[in-house]
This record gives structure tokens, sequence and C-alpha cells, in this order.
């Protein structure tokens, strides 16, 4: 079957794929409903699925997830695996916002013991917890604590007290990405971080306080430490200026790269180099500074919050319970291995918009997990849900360990203002139970229900694909935006 | 003020901008850039900057100017009011005065966080009369 012009072949109803065509290295695979893929083929991202599977070292299938939406080179909802020798590495494939990503905290609390102080709390949080454009956060940065925190992540944060061991450990590779040199990273770059650890930013970055609406998995819910009723907090942030730098940085390196090499590729934003060659692996360790700056930088909103929710509610920190879930990027690339051809082979994996989710028994995994599995969240528009799943088996047999990152838009920020602007939307969500603290109108318009899919589609596909499996739905009771 | 258009992408901000010249569509994109972000009317000529960009052809050379204009704004806030340049040898390199001031809180208001230029759909193009380009900025 044709979609604009793509040729589209139904697996199952969960899945469709895009034949190989013109020069494309491997076909295309899209995690999809019928339904949803009339909203898909209304923009750019399957083109863009097919020109992914034009880089060289690609393995089996360019994958788009459910929240696939246009991106520029590769879709934002995109996985790529690559040969570790004959494959390239592209900042494309991983974002401006490097190691974006999402960290769930717990608590002891539950709505009756939040509900009277939710405006106090919210008012507090949001000005403990530098927002919006341009926003500054209060860690100044010396040169070695630069350097510090470049290499270590969020293990950094944590020496200077702000936070456990036990936040590490439930940390994707322990808030550290390893391979980490500050020597590769510009001055601009540096510029650009210096004042930002800390800082929420804007757009769809957001920290929101939900509560446990429904638990799908009792068992894997409790191992998580989460239960019906139950209040909890998401934090949804990146590597801010710095990481945005870097990708811009070697995007320009690798334009050069391409052009000397006479790689041809459909788009330059896929512009990339070989793993192997020395602009991919100071990438990879520019890359790693970065992810480390995004750790580093939720561990503090974390620390942030837990001192906001001890200031307001007058408990001390044995008394809230807030300890950390998970914390997982969705713009990132890991080295990993996977099974290709019936054999077990090291891959490095682009997720642009996508999150790792990894069955139980997997080394990666934390051993509070390790028999359970990865906790995987998904966060959803402000007004609607988020979901936490569990990473399972098929999500290593069909799309190297990745599952779904969040909604995905469906409208332009553009259109959603001007479609829009005469909505209360903070009345609106108020009378919902759900109250809103952002520093602008604009953005209120702009992350807008409308503007997104439903989380809830998007979770379905995957759960039913058995990408990762659903274990509990969380509902906004108030939300903090950039 | 405006000089430019914002035409429909999903994620991001898709940028159209036209003029007479290839200098008045360099100098339109750099300044429209600005007031994408803050309210350019506000910002004062306190200071000059000069600067010589270099690229590969001309969309190249576009896309660089951009990110510098981007770097002032975001790494150097320093906020530009109008730019003026002239390409030379062939279209390879941009040389070019801003006029501009240091971001001031309380003056300056920024309205919304660009976090780069990108060069996936960038395109300068003649035009019967004059040129266009359009570019998508990530925010």
């Amino acid at each position: 079957m044709k979609f604009e012009g793509i040729e589209l072949v139904k697996v199952n109803d969960y899945m469709w794929e895009i034949p190989k065509a013109g020069k494309m290295i491997v076909p295309g695979v899209v995690f999809s409903t019928r339904k949803m893929l009339q909203d898909i083929v209304k923009d750019d991202s399957l083109r863009q699925v097919m020109n992914v599977a034009h880089l060289p070292g690609i393995e089996k299938y360019s994958i788009a997830m459910p929240d696939i939406h246009r991106g520029y080179g590769f879709p934002i909802g995109g996985v790529a695996a690559m040969d570790m020798d004959r494959g390239v590495i592209s900042p494309g494939g991983v974002g401006y916002d490097i190691n974006c990503g999402c960290r769930l905290l717990r608590s002891n609390l539950e709505l009756e013991d939040v509900e009277q102080q939710l405006d106090r709390l919210g008012a507090a949080l949001f000005t403990n917890i530098p927002s919006g454009v341009g926003s500054t956060g209060k860690i100044r940065l010396g040169r070695t604590e630069e350097r510090d925190v470049l290499s270590q992540g969020a293990r950094w944060v944590v020496k200077q007290g702000f936070g456990s061991e036990e936040d590490l450990e439930r940390t994707e590779d322990g808030g550290t990405f390893q391979g980490a040199d500050p020597d590769v990273v510009s001055d601009k770059a540096r510029k650009r971080g210096r004042d930002q650890l800390g800082t929420l930013g804007s757009g769809n970055h957001f920290l929101e306080i939900d509560l446990v609406e429904e638990i799908y998995n009792p068992d894997v819910a409790d191992a998580f430490g989460l239960r019906g009723g139950q209040v909890v907090v998401q934090v949804h942030s990146g590597s801010r200026g710095f990481g945005y730098q870097v990708c811009d940085d070697f995007l320009g390196e690798m334009v050069k790269y391409m052009r000397e090499k006479g790689l041809d590729l459909p788009d330059r934003q896929l512009a990339c180099a070989h793993i192997q060659s020395p602009e991919g692996k100071r990438y990879l360790k520019a890359l790693a500074c970065a992810a480390n700056y995004a750790w580093a930088n939720r561990q503090v909103l974390s620390h942030f919050t837990r001192e906001t929710f001890q200031q307001i509610l007058q408990t001390g920190p044995a008394g809230l319970g807030m300890d950390l879930v998970y914390d997982c990027g969705h713009n990132i690339v890991k080295i990993e291995e996977h099974e290709v051809g019936g054999k077990e082979k090291k891959l490095l994996v682009h997720r642009k918009g996508s999150t790792r989710s990894l069955p139980a028994g997997r080394p990666e995994l934390p051993p509070v997990y390790r028999d359970v599995g990865q906790p995987v969240l998904i966060p959803g528009d402000m007004g609607r849900s988020s979901y936490v799943l569990v990473g399972s088996e098929n999500a290593l047999n069909l799309s190297f360990g990745s599952t779904c990152h969040g909604a995905g838009r469906t409208m332009s920020r553009a259109s959603a203002k001007k479609q829009f602007r005469k909505r209360d939307i903070r009345g609106e969500l108020l009378k919902r139970g759900i109250r809103v603290f952002a520093a602008g109108r604009a953005t209120l318009l702009e992350e807008i229900s409308e503007a997104y899919k439903d989380v809830s589609e998007v979770v379905e596909v995957v759960h039913r694909l058995g990408i990762a499996e659903k274990v509990a739905k969380l509902k906004p009771l108030l939300v903090v935006k950039g | 003020m405006t000089q430019y258009k914002v035409l429909p992408h999903t994620a991001d901000l898709r940028i159209l901008v036209e003029g007479a010249s290839l200098e008045e569509l360099f100098d339109r994109a750099g300044e429209s850039l600005v007031s994408i972000v803050v309210d350019r009317r506000r910002i004062r000529k306190g200071r000059k900057k000069e600067a010589l960009i270099e690229g590969e052809g001309i969309e190249d050379l576009f896309f660089n100017f951009l990110r510098w204009v981007h770097f002032q704004i975001f790494g150097e806030g320093f906020l530009i009011r109008s730019i003026s340049g002239r390409l030379e040898r062939g279209e390879r390199i941009y040389r070019l005065k801003a006029w501009g001031e240091s971001f001031h809180e309380g003056r300056h208001v920024l309205k919304s966080e660009v976090k780069a230029v990108t060069y996936h759909d960038l395109r300068v193009e003649k035009r019967k009369e004059g040129y266009a380009a359009t570019f998508i900025l990530d925010v």
C-alpha cells in the first residue's frame, strides 16, 4: 500500500515495513497502527526513516517508533544501530539536546498530604528551579569543577552532597557516561554550559508532580516502589546550551568530513563520520561530556525538588521518601551487544527520541532492577498522562532494546500558538485539577495537549508489540514549564 | 520590523526570508533570527562587532553565518540590532559588521530559546526578483 508515495508493507497490526529503494542499505520499519499512520504520513518523517537507511554500516533496518515526527536529518522517534567497524556515528542521530531524558522520583505521599499545599509547592518549585529562556542556575562552575561535571556527570553532583549513592545506582550507567574527554569540547560549548547547570530550560522541558492513577503490573510496580494513589515527581530536561553547542560544533566538522571522504547522503543534516575515524572518536568523547552534563543537571534539579518539598511540607527526607525510581535518556548513542544474523555483535545504537528498553537479565541494568527489567519513563503532554513501562524481551528481537519516548508532536508550535490563542489553557487545566506554573503564555499554547499525539495510543503500540510493557499510568497534578 | 515569515513545521520553526540581493538576504536573515528571540526594537546600537564568515558555497556560507549570529545571542549574550555585510571571494566569505549591545535583564525579554540553526532543508534560491532563503530552527 502506498501512503503519500511511500510504500508500506504490513507485517502485523503494529508493524510496517518500508522496502529498500534506491540506495537504501536496509529497509525501514515503522511501529504504528494503521490509524496513527494517517497522521505520520502528513509530515516528512517516513522519508527521513528512508534517508537514515542510507547511512554506512546500518544493521537490519532503520526504525521508527509510534511517536515519530519530523525532525531534521533523523526523524524524532528514530533508532539506527551501526556496525562498529564499517558504521558511522551521526550527531543528527542524537539531536541537539544530547542525553535529554526523564527521571522519576517516588514518595511516601498521597494526594491528601499535598492537596492543600499545591499552590505553595508550585510557586516554590517555580522560584527554586530556574526555568525558561536563557535561565541561569545558582551553581557557578569553576574550570576544575566544570571538568569534573563533564567527566563524572551525576557522580560529581552527588559528591557535592546533592543526592545519594542510591540515586546513582538508579541512574542509567550510574550517571556517568564513560570515555568523556573535556579537552575535545570547544570553548563555545563551555561558555554556553557554564551557568546553566541546575536549570530546566524551555519548550517541552518540565517538572511535574503526578499521581499514580493506575497500576497495570503490580509486581513490577512494587519492585519500582510505585503504588496506586502515590505522589511522584517527573523531571524532563537535558544538557542545555552545552549539549546544543557540542552537536552544532560536530555537525560542522562532519559536514567537512563527508565532503573530504566523498560521502553522499540524501540530507546534509545526516552528516556523520565513521565510528573508528578520529572525528567519530572525538565526537563520542564530546557526546559523553554532554551526556554527563545532562545527568548532572537532572541530579541538581532533583536535589532542588527534594529541598522544596521538605521546606513546604515541613517533613524530613525519611518521611518524604523521595527516592529515585530511575533516570534514562532518550537522545543518545550507546555501545551495546545485540543479536544480528544469529550472532551477538557489538553495535553503536543511535536513539533519537527513543528510550532504551532492556529486559531482566541484561548486564547494563543495576542490581536493583536486574531481575525485573529496566524502568522506562514515557512523559506525555501536560494535560493528559505519562507512563512507566518496563523493558521487555521483544525489544531485543525487534528494536535493538529500544522503545518510544513520549507523545510526539502532531502540530507545529507556530500553528498551535495561532490556532489556540484565545484559549484559557491555565483555567481549563485547573478545572481538571492540573495547576500550571509557566513563565509565559506562549509556552502554554505551544505545549497544549491538542498539539500532541495521545501518549496512551503510543504506549499501547509498544505494549502490544512487547518492546516495553505497561506498569503504571501517571496523572499530572502540577506542571512547571520553562 | 517583520522581515520574515514562519512556515509550518511539526517540531520546529521554519523561516522564510527574502532580499533584493544576497547581501540583503543574509542581513535580514541574521536580524530575523534575533527578532525571533528578542524584541529587536529594544536593542541599542551601543557596540560594533566585525566578523568574517567562511563557507563552501552559498548555502554553507549562509548556514555558518546564521550559526555565528546564533552564538552571539546564546553564547556571547550579544544582541544584534542590525547587520551589514558583503560577499567576497566569489561566495565563500561574508565580511560583516553588526551593531548591538549586551543582554540586559529588564530591558530585554527573551521570547524563545533557539537551540540551534539546522542544516536540514536549508535553501538559498534565486527568484525572478531577488533571493529567498528558508531554514529551520530547533526550538
